[in-house]
Order: C-alpha cells, then structure tokens, then sequence
C-alpha cells in the first residue's frame, strides 16, 4: 500500500500508491527513525475517492502548510473538503491521535477516481456528506460588504472644509459610520484569520478594504493634492517634460536632476497618456502605492512562514504601523516598493541553501539564482536613479544578509548594488555632490543628534500637535515592542535550528537600516525613514506575537487579544497620519490662489511664502525664484520678528526681479503654528502688518490665501513677457 | 516540433501585440479616455509579464509583483535615458518597451512551441 525510503540523512521521503492507477502522493518529514505510519482512511467526497494517511510522525509546520497549500487541500481540520470537523474523535472516524485537540500530525490527501476505490464508500459515514453551513463561511463577506456600505455613507457625510480648522485634522471630522466602518472591518478580520478554514480571497479582500478605506478617503474626499512637497514632485515632472535630465542645472532643482528616474517615469506616462500634467493622477497614487508595497510585504513574510494568520496580520501591522506618510506621490515611494521586491526576491529565492523555507519541497519550480540576479539588475538601477537614500538602504539590507550568510550568490549582490548606486554618484549626481559634500558630511557619526534633528522649533507647540506626536511615538513604539516579543515567541515555539536560522533574518532586515541614523540626518527625517525600512521585518515579528506557531493562537481569545491591538494600533495610525491634515490638505481656494499666481507670474518673478506649505511649484518650477521667510539661509527669524514688513520688502525687491509676489495661506499658517516654527502670533502680526502697510497692494485674494505685490515694485507685471501657462 | 496552437499562444501574443496597439494610439494623438488607460496598463503590466512569464515562476503573487516592479522599472529606465538623451517623444519609449515586449513574447512563443502538446 505504501512505501518508506529513507531518503537521507535529514528526513524520510514517503510514497503512497493507492490502486494501480491512483494518484502518487510523496513528501518530506523530519527525521523521525522508527514511526510509521499508523492508519489510512478513506472516504468519498462529492464522487471522489479520498484517501487520508495519518501517522504519528511529525513534520514541519511550513512543510505540513505548504503540501496542504500547494495540493489545494482543506486545513486540518477540518476533516474533508468543506466540511468541519467536529472535533469529536468518535464521529469524526478518527483515533484519538487524530483528534483536532491533538498536535498536527502529518497528512495528505489523494483522491482518484477509481472503480475499486469507489467501493469504499459505504464506509465513510454519511453525516460527510452533508452540505457544509454556509452562513459562518459567509458572515465575513457580509460584514465586509457592511464595511464598505458604512464608509461610503461616511464619505458622504464629512464636511471637508472643516479639515482645515480642526484640531485633529481629519480625525475631528470623520463620523462615527467611519469609525464604525473600520472596526467592523477589524472585528471581522480578527475573527477570520483565526479560523483555519478561512481562505485567502477573503483575508485579502479584508486587506485591501482596510488599505482603501485608510488611504483612499483622503483622496476622494479633498479633491486636491495632499502634501505641498507632492505638488512641487509634479512640477519636476513638468520640468523634465519640457526639458529632459539637466544634471548641471544646480539650484532648487539639483538634488532632483540627480536622481530623475521616478520624474522621468511620470514624464513619459503623462506625455504619452496626453495628459496635460501628472496632477491629474497624483492624488490617487498614495492609495495604488500602499496596495504595491503588500505584495512584496506578503512574499516576505510567506519567505518565513507558510501560516496565512502570520502573513495576513503581519500585512495588517505593516499597513496599520506605517503612519509617517511616505506613499504619496514621491522618488522614495516608488523606490520603497523596489526595494522590497528586491528583498523579497532574495529572502525567497536568493537565500542561503541551509535556510528552511516553505518553497523547500521537491516539485517547486525554482528560477535559476543568476537569472533571478539578473531579473533584479534593473530594479537596482531604478533605485539607484531613482532616490538618494534607497539604494544605501538596499546595500545595507544585502549587506547584513551576506555578511550573516542568509544570502547566495554571497557576494555577488551587494557588490552589484555597490557599485550600481557608486556609479549612479558618479554619472548622475556628481554635480549635484560636488556642489553639496560638506552637507552630506553634517551629522556624520552622530546618530542621537540626526535622530532628534525633526525636533525644531521655537514657538509653542499646540497641544493637539503634541497628542498627535506621542501617538505616532506610541505607535512605533508598540510595533517595535510587539516585533521583540513575536521575534522571541517564534524562536520559543520552533526548535529547528534552520527554522530559528531563517527567522533570523527578520531581526536583521529589521535592524540593517539602523545604521543610517549615524551617516546624516536627512533634513531631520532619518528617523522616520528608518522606521520606515524597518517597519516590513518589525510587522512580520510583530504578527509572530499572535501566531507564533501553527498550533497555536487558535483560541477566541487571540482574535479578542489581536482586534484590541488593532484598535490601539489604528488611534496611533489615525492620530499620526491623518492628524495633520489641517497642514497637508489644501482647499480649493488655496489652489486656486496658486493657479492665479502661476497664471499671472512672468518668468524671473521672486516668490515669496512664509513658509513652503502651499501647493507651490506645480508648473514651470525653473522659471522662479523661492524665498521662504522660515528657512531661507539669510534670514533670521528674529529680523522677521523685529521687522516683519522690512524683511519682506528686502526679499522682494533683492535683485530686482521682473515682479515679486508674497503669498500668504491658511495652511501656511496651520503649519508655522503646529510645528512651532515661530512664536505664537508672529504670523498674524506678518499678515496684519502687511495688510497695513502702504508699501503693498492685495493682487489675489480669497477666503484661504492673500497675494500681494509691492506697491512700487522694481519692474511692475506690466513688464512681463510670457505670462505662465499651464 | 508541434504544430502552432493560436489559444495556447493567446497571452503572449496578445502581449506581443498589445504595444504597438499602445503606440499607434499615443502616435495618432487622440485625447481621448482610453489612450490613459491604455498606456498605464501597458507601461504596468505589459512589458514585465511578458519578461516574467519567460521565468520557472508559478506562484501568482509573486509573478504579479515581479510584473508590476520589472515593468515599471523597464519603464523608468527607458524614460530616463530618453529624458539625458533630450529624445522628449513619449512614442519612442513606448516603442522600445513595446519591442521588449514583443521580443519577450516570441521567445515564449517559441520556446512553448518546441514543447510537446
């Protein structure tokens, strides 16, 4: 009936023959000399022969998931295909080693359709047969369609302009049908990763539901660009296309002539769609954005378990935990996702051969590792074009996996990344470099300094802002600790030294970006792009904390345990990201107001802002100069405090350009208050001292944004030439 | 050598021909809704399915990610080299893609072809 080999020295390799013409059935357990086989039942299932070997030989959890996985069989239990298991030995037909309640034994099913198997049907009870119940296999599904009815009943409800004002951004003003609308969809969630019979199409639909409804109301309620450094990516765009790469070009526009690839992509995409600018799509590249970096996430994490409830809710940690608002329309957004892939790519093909994994079965179709080295070529090449700190990052990641041996070819791809990215410097960015070194030298070797750099500030900080910060801290703070005790869980509950191996290299891709807090501080933002590389590998250990190991958290009150932790996960989530909108949502007036600046400012013209919080750029980005009275080298904020008035008017006429402008906005405002950048009421005493003065006219103004004009400017705009077009 | 079977060759002769669809779109310049549709669904999916149907990949997630990463990076890499050249036609980037497409395509073809039914 069936046959042993002992195929090495690892494990036994088993082949079962039911019948002459039956299918064969073989796999691999771990070395257990001496256990056989203990008994085969057989039984029929919608016309098909079933044949069920248990034994009481133990195999690996990813092994037993993956044969169940990879042959489209029925978790165990249930018993048969659709069909639960009742939990009781004697009605199941089982011995009592075959129990639900009894540690996994090793199983496989075989179904052929054959005349002699088929004699074998009476045996089988007729209770198998029944329909499975549907409503429990239905109620997620409901419940998701329940979801998403809410919040689009919530959408409609929301009054957007009060975005602007509330303390909390867009968490003041979401409704409770919002609210409830995400924690139905928790609730459900929480409860069907728990079940084993739960399937894939449902967790991924629960999934993207949870992606949409976080990222893709913004979106669609706003109706203009978030973030004003996503409206200055969109002049760059357009920059590049009317111009091409001008590496030399210096200035504002340097660092972006470096490293072009994700400007050039969207040139080529809004030139040959003929669209008139990437802004008609750029809004909805934050949602598309978090969705793409699930796919490399989930690969990840099935490199190291094979456990959906791992993979699933280490997707939802990763989209819950990601708060720092990276996935708009950015260089480093699209470069984050090749990044992971690249990972993915190696923690699933490229490892070291010791590493168990899942995919180590016989029958796996395996690409050669220089073809997928190959395959991964232009990816690098993107990244290295595409941001400056990716490609470190990435050279980092590989780095730490050949340097612990999680890696082959060892050498090969860190080398490559190498000098990919030194190349890039050398061909793109040397201009850019060569302009900028002492720049990129500050803060070199101070990791503590670079990582409190985002700390500015002179003014008092709201405390709105205040809970937003120590939410968002509380948020990376509970990733990290829940990362630590899913990381020692999983080494607790797995005795295998390939597997505890291969877990390893969660912990060193979690860690390999840590090092970069020491090289510079990135305008005060290493710390949040840290967090950022680390957060994919902190998810995966962190989802360990509720699964450790397939036998266990299958109790109601892991689900409790896991919605709970949602729930908090998603206050730090909603405080973090959306708490800011006030400053990252501009209303339809404020764009308004930069559409008549654009379309009235002749080329030369100086603007001047505040502060660079205003859609700002979006259109002919070479053919202005920028001065920010917050950060402008030159100008101290005491001179502006002093004498707000004169400042301005000495930026403005400096050089004396063809028209000078001076914006000012209500998000300009939202944010100099939130962040503290000046001391209350500086702004309004700019504002109101501006519109006192007899020194400026009001040429633009609305019920979010004032733009002025000197009164006696050098060259009036009656001297312009080519007035803007877009 | 089997004989050429049209519904077994359905995919990457579609792949094969759904670029140059793409290019006389964009060169006959319509501005109408489907030319968008139709370039962001070659640029995305065109190019880098067909290069990854070449590999011994069978799991779906991973050939989607692959497809998605390899296809818009071929893409960048295309514009960007464009874009330092100044060659600022959008057709001609989509015609080197379409050829990669198109050359990914026939070696399927081919290499299926060879196979017994």
């Amino acid at each position: 009936m069936f046959a042993a080999d002992q195929a090495d020295g690892e494990g036994w390799e088993w082949e079962l023959h039911v019948g002459a013409d039956s299918l064969a059935s073989d796999w691999k357990t771990p070395a257990r000399p001496g256990l056989l086989p203990s008994r085969l039942n057989s039984a029929v299932v919608d016309g098909q022969v079933t044949t069920r070997m248990a034994e009481t030989t133990w195999m690996s959890d990813e092994l037993y998931e993956h044969t169940r996985r990879s042959r489209d069989l029925p978790d165990w239990p249930p018993s048969f295909p659709g069909q639960p298991g009742t939990g009781n030995a004697a009605q199941d037909g089982l011995t009592p080693t075959d129990n639900a309640t009894m540690p996994l034994p090793v199983c496989t099913y075989v179904a052929a359709e054959t005349d002699s198997s088929r004699s074998q049907m009476a045996a089988f009870p007729a209770a198998r047969r029944t329909p499975p119940v549907l409503s429990w296999a239905l109620f997620p599904w409901v419940s998701l369609t329940l979801c998403m009815i809410l919040w689009l009943v919530a959408l409609n409800s929301v009054n957007v302009a009060g975005v602007a004002t509330a303390g909390l951004g867009l968490v003041s003003v979401l409704p409770v049908t919002f609210w409830a609308a995400v924690g139905l969809l928790m609730v459900s969630f929480c409860w069907t990763v728990t079940r084993r019979s739960s399937r894939w199409p449902v967790l991924a639909a629960h999934t993207v539901a949870l992606v949409t409804v976080l990222h893709a109301t913004p979106a669609i309620l706003y109706g203009t660009l978030r973030y004003s450094w996503a409206w200055k990516h969109i002049g760059i765009v357009d920059f590049i296309s009317h111009n091409g790469v001008v590496f030399n070009l210096g200035g504002i526009l340097g660092p972006y002539q470096g490293w072009p690839g994700f400007f050039s992509l969207n040139s080529f995409l809004t030139s040959a769609s003929g669209l008139n600018s990437s802004l008609s799509y750029a809004s909805w590249v934050l949602p598309f954005n978090d969705l793409i970096w699930l796919g490399p996430v989930l690969l990840i994490a099935r490199a190291f378990s094979s456990d959906k409830r791992l993979i699933w809710t280490a997707a939802w940690i990763f989209t819950l935990g990601n708060w720092i608002g990276q996935d708009y329309f950015s260089p480093q957004a699209f470069a984050y996702f090749l990044y992971l892939t690249v990972v993915a790519i190696c923690v699933r093909w490229l490892r070291e051969p010791q590493s168990t994994s899942p995919e180590d079965l016989p029958g796996s179709a395996r690409p050669s590792r220089y073809t997928l080295t190959l395959c991964l070529l232009p990816l690098m090449v993107a990244v290295a074009s595409t941001h400056q700190l990716t490609p470190f990052m990435l050279i980092t990641a590989l780095g730490v996996l050949a340097v612990f041996n999680q890696l082959q070819p060892r050498v090969l791809l860190p080398v490559a990344m190498t000098v990919i990215s030194l190349g890039w410097l050398a061909y793109g960015a040397r201009d850019w470099l060569a302009a900028n070194y002492s720049q990129l030298l500050q803060g070199f070797g101070l990791p503590w300094a670079n990582a409190s750099a985002h700390l500015v500030g002179q003014g008092a900080v709201p405390s709105d802002q205040i809970l937003i910060d120590w939410a968002a801290r509380s948020l990376s703070g509970a990733v990290g600790v829940l990362a630590i005790i899913g990381f020692w869980r999983y080494r607790r509950h797995h005795d295998d030294p390939r597997v505890r191996r291969a877990w390893f290299r969660v912990a060193l891709l979690a860690v390999a970006a840590i090092p970069a807090l020491a090289a510079n501080n990135y305008g005060g933002e290493i710390i949040f792009r840290v967090y950022l590389f680390a957060i994919p590998f902190m998810a995966i250990a962190a989802a360990a904390a509720f699964f450790p190991h397939l036998l266990r958290g299958r109790s109601i009150w892991t689900a409790l345990v896991l919605a709970v932790t949602f729930m908090l996960l998603l206050t730090g989530f909603s405080l973090g990201n959306f708490g800011q909108e006030s400053v990252n949502y501009f209303s339809p007036q404020e764009v308004a107001a930069s559409e008549w600046l654009y379309q009235t400012a002749p080329r030369g013209a100086v603007i001047v802002g505040a502060d660079s919080n205003f859609p700002w750029a979006f259109v002919h980005y070479d053919w202005y100069s920028y001065t920010f009275l917050d950060s402008t080298p030159g100008i101290s904020t005491t001179g502006v405090l002093r004498d707000p008035v004169g400042t301005v008017v000495s930026v403005m006429k400096h050089k004396s350009p063809p028209a000078a402008y001076l914006i000012l906005t209500r998000s300009q405002a939202t944010e100099i208050t939130m962040t503290g950048t000046w001391p209350a009421s500086t702004y309004n005493r700019l504002t109101k001292d501006v519109l006192t003065s007899r020194t400026f006219r009001i040429a633009y103004r609305n019920s979010d944004a004032l733009i002025f004009q000197l009164v006696e400017a050098p060259r009036q705009a009656s001297a312009r030439t080519a007035p803007g077009k877009y | 050598m089997s004989s050429f079977n049209l519904r077994r060759h359905a995919i990457p002769l579609a792949l094969a021909i759904s670029g140059w669809l793409v290019v006389a779109i964009t060169a006959a310049g319509a501005h109408t809704i489907v030319r968008p549709i139709a370039v962001f669904a070659f640029v995305l999916v065109g190019p880098g399915l067909a290069v990854v149907r070449l590999l011994p990949i069978r799991d779906l997630l991973e050939r989607a990610v692959l497809t998605l990463a390899l296809g818009m990076s071929m893409a960048l890499l295309i514009a960007e080299a464009a874009d330092i050249r100044h060659i600022l036609q959008p057709v001609v980037v989509l015609a080197v893609l379409a050829v990669i497409c198109s050359a990914a395509a026939v070696t399927e073809v081919a290499r299926e072809a060879r196979k017994p039914c």
